[in-house]
């Protein structure tokens, strides 16, 4: 085994015992990859995850991932309402100027811009696959963005609007991902 | 990705219950080392992506026989990649 993860942020996950234990978790991580719900909360690249089943009496951890990239339900009217949040508090910062704010604003737009035209050059381009997951099926299109971008994009939305738009988590998801690509 | 099945192996934290969505901890060095020193360590390097999911269907939940097939679908997958079957550990 390699060294001692001490260098990072590490998070602990629950998977669900009943449909989704250990071993189907396993199996599909290592075919597929991981995929988790955050919540709220921003998880920064190359942080390590320890996955978990609680069986009521305490937790049970079995598992450990390294977070390399995300992913995300969205459709795009959910980006267009990303945008109508940003024309909403620069509204706001019109009454109150922040420089920093100001600044903090601008780059959200560009790079939701950026996540926008992304989208839209992966589905022109007929990128997407369709896969079968544990917990359903849908189709997955890797976009060219970088997961760096994407990071202090939920970063600056949450510092703003207390919370994740939801082009990054809706409904049960934006997974960090051992692979990348991936589930519940 | 490091893992392991057998029961004996897994951290067990009795201060830890059940909660949603992930939580930020500290290991406590005698913990990584039982996962350095007993768990299966898979050194898989994924390209850093971004990805987009769309027709997302969540399944409430899932019979036991729709369990059985994913399980052998993936296990298949992986005999065909040369990866790892889980479930013959």
């Amino acid at each position: 085994m390699g060294q001692v993860p001490s260098v990072g942020e590490v998070y602990l996950n629950f998977v669900g015992k009943r449909t989704y234990g250990p071993p189907l978790f396993l199996q599909e991580a290592l075919e597929l990859g991981f995929n988790r719900a955050v919540g709220n909360r921003p998880v920064p690249l190359n942080s390590y995850v320890l996955f978990a089943v609680w069986d009521k009496k305490e937790s049970h951890v079995y598992a450990l991932g390294k977070v390399t990239g995300y992913s995300f339900l969205a459709t795009e009217q959910e980006i267009k309402n990303a945008f109508a949040m940003l024309a909403q508090l620069e509204k706001q910062l019109q009454q109150n100027p922040d420089p920093q704010a100001k600044q903090d604003l601008q780059k959200m737009a560009q790079l939701l811009a950026k996540l926008y035209d992304a989208l839209l050059g992966a589905q022109t381009g007929k990128s997407g696959d369709l896969i079968e997951r544990g917990c359903g099926e849908y189709i997955e299109i890797i976009l060219d963005y970088d997961p760096k971008d994407f990071y202090e994009l939920m970063v600056l939305f949450m510092r703003y609007f207390g919370k994740l738009p939801s082009i990054t988590l809706s409904g049960a998801t934006l997974w960090p991902t051992l692979s990348t690509r991936t589930t519940c | 990705m490091a893992y392991t099945l057998n029961k004996d192996n897994m951290l067990v934290w009795k201060d830890r219950p059940f909660v949603r969505g992930l939580v930020k901890v500290k290991v406590p060095p005698e913990d990584w080392k039982k996962i350095m020193t007993t768990w299966k360590y898979i050194d898989v390097e994924w390209k850093p992506q971004t990805a987009w999911l769309t027709d997302y269907k969540l399944l409430k939940s899932r019979r036991a026989e729709e369990r059985k097939l994913l399980l052998e679908i993936l296990r298949d997958k992986a005999r065909e990649r040369g990866g790892l079957d889980v479930l013959a550990e």
